[in-house]
């Protein structure tokens, strides 16, 4: 199927960049009424390796696909690699759910999983892989890997190994850019609410002015007052963002459920961790103790009377 | 005269106006920056999937154009039945494969597209000229993309080795070629960072032997629409669409706007995104507004009610505290217009780094009704947050308003 | 600058006005009944104590506020019963109010804050800056047009106050102890221009503390615990003169 590994894997990526549409592997169910079709060798388990293959093969599909079509294991499908023929009948043996695997996300083309002797055969591919995956002594250390990758590069012949770790690098870019943006928009954001919470803020203290200037004739010093001010505007901000974060905390709820149906996927969206909790409430504290010392400044600067008179 | 009062009650407290300003501003270009987000992708792929003329596109049965590698069987065959439409003006098949293309030490793994250059829509010639159907049978001339020339050091006029196999070490099996580089092209569906080059389609499928015999990837068709209005160019459209997929079970053909609406389904994410942010956006804007302008009559009420005792009617007073909301959305917005659009140009380059997009494709893209809507949308926002404490201070009891600055 | 004259001779007619006010479970009776005639051309004080409901009597004459009994006529029209915008219309053309506290606009000039009701009256920018300047130079600021409230002095800012009072050509002028911010020669002043612009025909009632400003008045009206107890006219009105420093 794969012959082109670049192209699939970019194309794979501009999908995951939400800029694609579906993609399907040729799947057609049978007519209705041969839907329960018989059931040959081993429906429930041929998937397992090492048995002798059935006359009709199984298959395993994925959830997706299964709920769409209204496809239930036992039933049988026509499986064809190329559009338009008749194909194979193939049995549904396994249903299958996907990994929460960012880069599952927003794939919405169906999946079926077959024996690999059965795609070989079916695609006219025979004896073609894409890959090895290969499993390296776990006593043997990472040192191992990197001689063993060394060793099959330097014979390679028409194919190259790649360490794991390196491909996960590779195919984890998309997810770095989504990353990078999302810490800009949240950036932006900090910025924006920190100008919002400043502005408020001021505009809270200004407005008590008044009493400033009453405590200010009172006979309070501008210690004194200065301090009161700051004080009650660093629990305001405090205050402000723990209701914050709660509102926060229901806002991760409502998204989380809502793309895990839309993208329909065990995947956790917004998590709202203890650490940025936190960093809401001290920066707001931060702001709110920036913002009470300016709006306080230049209130114990101001005469008491101006502040009356105006 | 209710402008200058406004604007004086404004600069009274320039140090709280800056602020109110400062912090619209943001959620200005907060705003701007989500609806370019929201508008930007949707209109910036239907001018790359429109840039060519072609509204409808013909792939193997349930696949998007090289979604996968499918491909169908009897080309020149399927093409020449969708001429034969009365509608269809013009076919353009192709076909993509990678190879690998090789000069000297030099390697690299490259998308190959065999496209006829007279009905092509897949790249624009930047330099040189189209590749020609060579007579006989192996690829001779082809066309290449930046990537291309830079990543195997190559320029115009070089000869390059191709073959089908992944690694050109491989002697024994996989197909051979040579081709002269004969010009320079911008492709408009490839990504930026992958190498490219295009042959005459005739050419790829010999070179790819069986594999691509008489085989395509896709078929673009342009439809005659030339007179119509925009509602029957899109029934004669759908008509053509539903002839291809009733003629031909093989394949599917999706319109332009289909394609545009499933790539909104997939933008959902960026599109609700923009749509929270933007709100949240318009609240702050709303809130700072209001929070000033409360602040600011509160402090005024006296004032206010001086000018009613001495004859401005009460949609005089309401005028002059929402032209105060006004001004600072005004101020803000013009700001905000600026910032915005320097975020956004730095949030795109951001998001275009996205690996296999389109060079052509753009997150964020200015479009003057939308950033003209939702920047009026912010601006009656603000006008209008101003409006609530401008009612309360319209309603002020004069007699009563008068006393209590006495006693104050 | 001389007021305009009606046809009749009575140009406020207050009949048998009440007003109170309720303040939780108390009710204030500020005024409990009072009938007033005033002419055109008169210079009215009303004195009285404090809290005998002169600020009261003086808000209803003007329509700024409304009577719970009785009724104002002014220029033969019942104002008790006007709507809010009828109200303010009133104010803004018929009526000058100068205030004990000035309350000019802080933020708008000398020349800024006469030209308010006028702007507001829909007088064309030309006109109602010439209009503004020859009322700055009348009541003595021609010089100061530009400044703020701020940089005016007391006397000055209510000189301010009776030129934006002016602006409309009202029928009448009410001012709320006007000389209550004042020393006794700033007052004295202020007393002297009230009188000039009475000489030349304008109907002033003002409510005082003043004995100086009661003196100069041609009838004085003296309030206590919202009732007229007083109401007397002197016959040989005193001139300006009289009563100037
Ligand atoms: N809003 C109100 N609520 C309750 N009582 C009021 C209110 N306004 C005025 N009063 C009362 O009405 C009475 C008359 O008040 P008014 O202001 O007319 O007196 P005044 O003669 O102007 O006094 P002063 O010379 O001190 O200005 C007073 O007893 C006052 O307390
Ligand atoms: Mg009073």
């Amino acid at each position: 199927m794969t012959r082109l590994p670049k192209t699939r894997e970019a194309i794979r990526r501009l999908a995951v960049a939400l800029c694609a549409t579906v993609g399907v592997v040729a799947w057609q169910p049978l007519p209705a009424q041969s839907a329960p079709g018989p059931v040959i060798g081993a429906p429930r388990d041929p998937l397992v390796p090492g048995r002798r293959p059935p006359l009709v093969r199984g298959i395993a599909v994925d959830e997706r696909l299964a709920s769409d079509a209204g496809v239930q294991v036992g039933d049988t499908l026509r499986l064809s690699a190329e559009a338009g023929t008749v194909g194979e009948p193939v049995v549904v043996s396994a249903l299958v759910r996907r990994a929460a695997d960012p880069s599952e996300v927003a794939r919405s083309e169906y999946r079926v999983r077959l024996h690999l002797d059965h795609l070989q055969r079916l695609t006219g591919s025979a004896d073609r892989v894409d890959r090895f995956a290969v499993a390296i002594n776990a006593e043997a250390g990472p040192a191992a890997v990197d001689s063993f990758l060394a060793g099959v590069n330097h014979v390679a012949f028409g194919f190259r190994a790649h360490a794991s770790r390196d491909v996960a690098v590779q195919s984890s870019r998309t997810f770095q850019v989504v990353d990078r943006f999302h810490r800009a928009i949240g950036g932006i954001t900090i910025v924006a609410s920190a100008v919002f919470l400043l502005c408020i803020l001021l505009l809270k203290v200004e407005e008590r002015r008044r009493a400033v200037a009453a405590l200010r004739l009172a006979g309070l010093s501008r210690r004194t007052v200065a301090l009161s001010v700051i004080a009650e505007a660093a629990v305001v901000a405090v205050l402000g963002s723990a209701a914050g974060a709660a509102i926060g905390w229901v806002a991760t709820l409502l998204v989380n459920a809502h793309y895990q149906r839309v993208f329909r996927t065990p995947l956790t969206f917004a998590l709202l961790t203890p650490r940025i909790a936190l960093f809401a409430v001290a920066l707001s504290l931060l702001l709110g103790i920036v913002a009470g010392s300016l709006a306080a400044w230049r209130l114990v600067r101001t005469p008491p009377l101006t502040l009356l008179g105006r | 005269m209710r402008a200058t009062l406004a604007w004086a009650a404004l600069r009274r407290h320039p140090m709280r106006t800056l602020l109110a300003v400062f912090g619209l501003a943001i959620a200005a270009a907060l705003l701007l920056d989500m609806v370019m987000l929201a508008t930007g992708m949707r209109a910036s792929f239907r001018s790359l999937l429109t840039s060519q003329g072609y509204q409808l596109r013909v792939t193997p049965k349930g696949t998007l154009p090289f979604d996968t590698e499918a491909s169908v069987g009897g080309a020149a065959a399927l093409v020449a039945s969708l001429r034969s439409h009365p509608d269809v003006a013009r076919v353009s098949p192709s076909l993509g494969t990678t190879v690998q293309a090789q000069r000297g030490e030099q390697a690299v793994s490259a998308f190959a597209l065999g496209t006829n250059a007279d009905v092509q829509g897949e790249y624009t010639l930047l330099a040189g000229r189209e590749p020609s159907m060579p007579a006989d049978s192996t690829i001779r001339e082809a066309i290449v993309n930046a990537t291309f020339l830079t990543r195997l050091g190559v320029s115009l006029g070089d000869t390059v080795d191709l073959s089908t196999e992944r690694s050109a070490q491989l002697r024994q099996s996989g197909r051979r070629g040579r081709v002269v580089i004969v010009g320079e092209a911008r492709f408009l569906y490839v990504p930026p960072g992958l190498p490219a080059l295009s042959t005459p389609l005739g050419a790829l499928q010999h070179f790819l032997g069986t594999s691509g015999r008489d085989r395509m990837s896709l078929a673009m068709a342009s439809v005659r629409v030339d007179g119509l209005d925009a509602a029957a160019q899109r029934d004669r459209i759908e008509r053509v669409r539903l002839w291809i997929e009733t003629e031909h079970s093989r394949v599917t053909a999706i319109s332009t706007e289909t394609a545009i609406v499933q790539v909104e389904e997939r933008l959902a994410y960026f599109r609700q995104l923009a749509f929270i942010l933007g709100a949240l956006s318009l609240v702050i804007g709303v809130l700072l507004v209001t929070t000033l302008v409360s602040l600011s009559v509160n402090e005024r009420l006296g004032e206010l009610a001086v000018l009613r005792a001495i004859g401005v009617p009460r949609a005089g007073v309401l005028q002059q505290i929402m032209l105060e909301g006004l001004m600072l959305g005004l101020a803000g917005i013009t700001i905000g217009l600026g910032l915005g659009l320097v975020t956004a140009r730095w949030l795109n380059t951001i998001l275009r780094d996205f690996p296999g997009l389109p060079a052509d494709l753009d997150f964020f893209v200015w479009s003057g009704e939308a950033a003209w809507k939702s920047l009026a949308m912010l601006l009656i926002a603000a006008t209008f947050a101003g409006a609530i404490p401008a009612w309360r201070a319209s309603r002020v009891r004069v007699a009563q308003a008068l006393r209590e600055e006495a006693v104050a | 600058m001389k007021p305009i004259n009606g046809t009749s001779d009575v140009l406020l007619d207050a009949r048998d006005v009440k007003r109170e006010y309720r303040a939780g479970e108390s009710t204030v009776h500020a005024l409990r009944g009072v009938s007033l005639t005033i002419t055109r051309g008169e210079f009215v004080a009303i004195v009285g104590a404090s809290g005998s409901g002169k600020s009261t009597l003086l808000h209803l004459l003007g329509a700024v506020d409304a009577p719970d009994v009785g009724s104002v006529t002014f220029e033969g029209r019942d104002i008790s019963h006007l709507s809010d915008a009828e109200a303010t219309r009133l104010r803004l053309l018929r009526v000058g109010l100068v205030f004990q506290r000035f309350y000019l606009m802080p933020t708008l000039s000398a020349l800024e804050n006469v030209m308010l009701p006028m702007a507001e009256a829909g007088i064309a920018p030309a006109a109602r800056r010439a209009r503004a300047e020859e009322l700055l130079r009348y009541v003595g600021l021609g010089e100061r047009t530009g400044h703020r409230p701020t940089q005016l002095s007391g006397g000055e800012q209510q000189r301010v106050a009776v030129a934006r009072a002016l602006a409309n050509q009202p029928a009448l002028l009410l001012a709320d102890e006007p000389t209550g911010e004042l020393d006794a020669a700033t007052g004295a002043a202020l007393i002297a221009l009230l009188q000039r612009l009475n000489a030349d025909g304008l109907t002033c009632v003002l409510v005082t503390h003043d004995a100086a400003l009661a003196q100069s008045a041609q009838r004085v009206i003296t309030m206590r615990d919202g009732r007229i107890v007083h109401d007397t006219r002197s016959d040989t009105a005193p001139t300006a003169g009289d009563i100037a420093p």
